[in-house]
């Protein structure tokens, strides 16, 4: 366990958890133990947050049923924006950089087709992180309680993916509403897909340091 | 009668604090913003084009919209509606001032929302352009061949 304050052999497990976690998209067929979710959940339930609001709730989705309604639902969202995007040229845009064109096509076929958030409807687990709407900060503190979770997960050998496609147009979030039940007063903020890796993904580029940091106002470069 | 002023000054600073807080997702934010008004009336229509223009009928016979027109791509989904005198282009123009881009197009949500409930099809709005000196909007859709 990371508690020592100032112990420079923890932070630095702290930075390999965070740099070694990917978003995992495909999953071993092995459920995961309550145990291992109770202490995800117990991670997000120690994140910080606005005004002790705790505004996070987490239903557990293990029912094959309702894993394929989000899972429809989060398709057909992706598919619909993604298309849309296709037709606009902003996914062109996003692809600029690869120039087989062959190899494009197929990832925009793959794309417009929303079939990048079906494996939602595949993982073991859904933990779905919800809110409760009469707090000052809910965004934040459910960001911050999800990512507590992902750590953990991460932290014991589980992979996660935050899936927003079945809550991103208000359309499709009130259709993840009625069928998880969710009551006036809450929402659903980020479903998040819990299972065993069946994947290695290599890490995704990141901005240098020194591109996103500001001293005193916003734009100023250290000097140098 | 109220100064419309008053609810362009509102309008606007509604929708500048959802761009505010969601950014780029708000364009899927506001989706639902008009249908109520339009789910008081009855609109009919068995094809995507009756709906159009059964919606379009309404938009202007209820002062909402000087004029809508549409054509479609060769793709047959990709449609291109311009909108003409609408009563939120004022709202628009105080957004724009303010550096937020056009994402809330409240008469074709309720097009898109007639199409999606009348019909079926899936719909989705690709992007919204104001033209300030034109008065007009042109504001790009794709209505899906299934659901």
């Amino acid at each position: 366990m990371i508690v020592n304050r100032g112990n420079r052999g923890a932070m630095e497990d702290i930075l390999t958890i965070m740099k070694t976690r990917r978003s995992i998209r495909r999953f071993k067929n092995q459920d995961v133990p309550d145990e291992l979710l109770e202490k995800i959940m117990e991670a997000g339930r120690w994140a910080p947050r606005g005004d002790n609001g705790q505004a996070w709730r987490f239903i557990v989705v293990r029912d094959p049923e309702t894993k394929s309604a989000l899972g429809r639902i989060a398709t057909e969202g992706s598919g619909r924006r993604f298309t849309a995007e296709y037709f606009t040229g902003r996914l062109e845009e996003r692809f600029e950089g690869l120039k087989d064109e062959g190899k494009k096509a197929k990832a925009f076929q793959k794309l417009r087709s929303g079939v990048v958030s079906a494996f939602l409807a595949d993982a073991p687990v859904i933990i779905v992180v919800c809110a409760y709407l009469d707090v000052w900060d809910v965004p934040y503190d459910v960001a911050m309680a999800t990512q507590n979770m992902q750590l953990m997960a991460h932290s014991l050998g589980l992979g996660t993916c935050v899936v927003v496609a079945p809550v991103c147009d208000i359309v499709d979030d009130h259709k993840t509403m009625e069928l998880l039940k969710v009551p006036h007063g809450y929402k659903v903020a980020l479903p998040l897909a819990v299972g065993y890796p069946d994947e290695s993904p290599r890490p995704r580029p990141r901005w240098a340091l020194e591109d996103i940091v500001f001293y005193e106002e916003f734009g100023k470069r250290r000097q140098t | 009668m109220i100064d419309s002023t008053y609810f362009q000054d509102t309008f606007s600073a509604l929708v500048k604090s959802l761009y505010y807080e969601r950014g780029r997702g708000a364009y899927f934010r506001a989706a639902m913003v008009g249908r109520d008004y339009i789910d008081r009336t009855e609109i009919r229509g068995d094809t995507s084009e009756e709906v159009i223009e059964n919606c379009v009928k309404f938009l202007v016979e209820n002062d909402i919209t000087e004029k809508v027109v549409y054509k479609k791509d060769k793709s047959d989904t990709f449609f291109t509606f311009e909108i003409k005198g609408c009563v939120h282009l004022p709202i628009e123009e105080r957004l724009k001032e303010q550096g937020v881009p056009a994402f809330v197009c409240p008469p074709i949500n309720i097009i898109l929302h007639k199409i999606r409930q009348l019909i079926g099809l899936a719909v989705e709005i690709a992007d919204i352009t104001v033209n300030q000196e034109e008065g007009t909007c042109i504001v790009r859709v794709v209505i899906f061949k299934q659901q």
